[in-house]
């Protein structure tokens, strides 16, 4: 799921920063270091969506000469959760099952996790079901349900499933 | 720290230990959430954003890149933007983004007087079920015991399906 959330962010500027321009000087470094970045617990960060003012006033670090300027900021996150059906795009299809994505997020689903009527075709690699209604194939869009999350320094891996009513293959 | 100013942010300067103990406990708070029962942890109580309305924050943004004249591509320092936009372009199921702009006012409305969770409304909106059946199947919080009529959902619904591409 998507959300808007407001996060902070120690921005350094240099000295020769200090002029006219350091609002865009920091609002391009905030974009610079967070944008595309993961954030732990609020998920992937997308892109921040703006700046809140005001502008917080630096602080001096005498270590390195450096102004820091706790930023506050509103960002486009996607968020996933154990439990959520979402839509995916196939990715890579194996005999032990598919790999999708949606947006940033990277799902395994396991072929006991298919529906059970789903057999490998190792010709085509994809999945298909006995009575030839559904097809997972590379880059076919498949609804699925997050089963496992976790979490790691920089990345979050998912895995999912399909075996459940109302779930497999879909438009879009 | 990052870690306790509420933002949750792991930089990479941190040293080894400190972000994966961070990303433990992350997985941690993690496993106590549930989507199916509406146990969204630390994104409780957070804005809530519809596929359509990421898609348009995203257009926007690249449009704007585009009239700063900027000469690189936006991909070149965020390697989530385009993965995102594409996955929102590709399943956003409203017609455009008038439709767009109606779908939240309706149903914040009526999805806050029907007792729906913010979640619950987006998921409709995403995922667009054809009917009560199918959207409690989904969406199993949907199911709980007294908390939406079937035929009232299947309404809400019918009146999503208007806005639909």
């Amino acid at each position: 799921m998507f959300f808007l959330v407001d996060l902070e962010r120690r921005i350094h500027m240099p000295p020769r920063q200090f002029n006219a321009k350091l609002t865009d000087s920091l609002t391009q470094r905030l974009m610079q270091e967070v944008e595309g970045s993961f954030a732990g617990r609020h998920g992937f960060v997308i892109m921040v969506v703006h700046l809140h003012e005001p502008i917080p006033h630096g602080e001096l670090d005498h270590t390195t000469g450096f102004a820091v300027f706790p930023l506050k900021y509103k960002a486009l996150v996607f968020r996933p959760f154990k439990g959520e059906v979402l839509d995916s795009v196939v990715d890579k299809v194996t005999q032990h099952g598919f790999f999708a994505d949606a947006g940033p997020l990277k799902i395994f689903v396991s072929h006991h996790l298919l529906p059970q009527d789903m057999g490998y075709d190792a010709q085509a690699e994809c999945w298909r079901s006995v009575d030839g209604g559904d097809l997972i194939a590379r880059d076919a869009s498949v609804r699925l349900r997050i089963l496992g999350l976790k979490i790691e320094a920089t990345e979050i891996s998912a895995t999912g499933s399909v075996r459940d009513d109302y779930l497999g293959t879909v438009e879009g | 720290m990052a870690q306790a100013n509420g933002t949750g942010n792991v930089p990479s300067s941190l040293p080894g230990a400190v972000a994966a103990s961070a990303a433990a406990s992350a997985t941690a708070a993690a496993r106590d959430e549930d989507a199916a029962q509406l146990r969204l942890g630390v994104m409780e109580g957070e804005e809530v954003l519809m596929i359509s309305e990421a898609a348009a924050l995203l257009a926007k943004r690249e449009a704007d890149h585009a009239k700063l004249g900027h000469t690189y591509s936006l991909d070149v320092v965020n390697g989530l933007f385009r993965p995102a936009a594409t996955y929102c372009a590709r399943f956003d199921r409203i017609q455009n983004k008038t439709a767009v702009l109606a779908v939240r006012d309706t149903f914040d409305g009526r999805g806050a007087e029907l007792g729906l969770h913010p979640f619950e409304v987006a998921q409709l909106v995403n995922l667009m079920p054809a009917d009560a059946e199918e959207a409690k199947a989904i969406i199993p919080s949907l199911r709980e015991e007294g908390k939406i009529d079937n035929d009232v959902l299947n309404g809400l619904l019918m009146e999503l399906t208007t806005f639909a591409k």
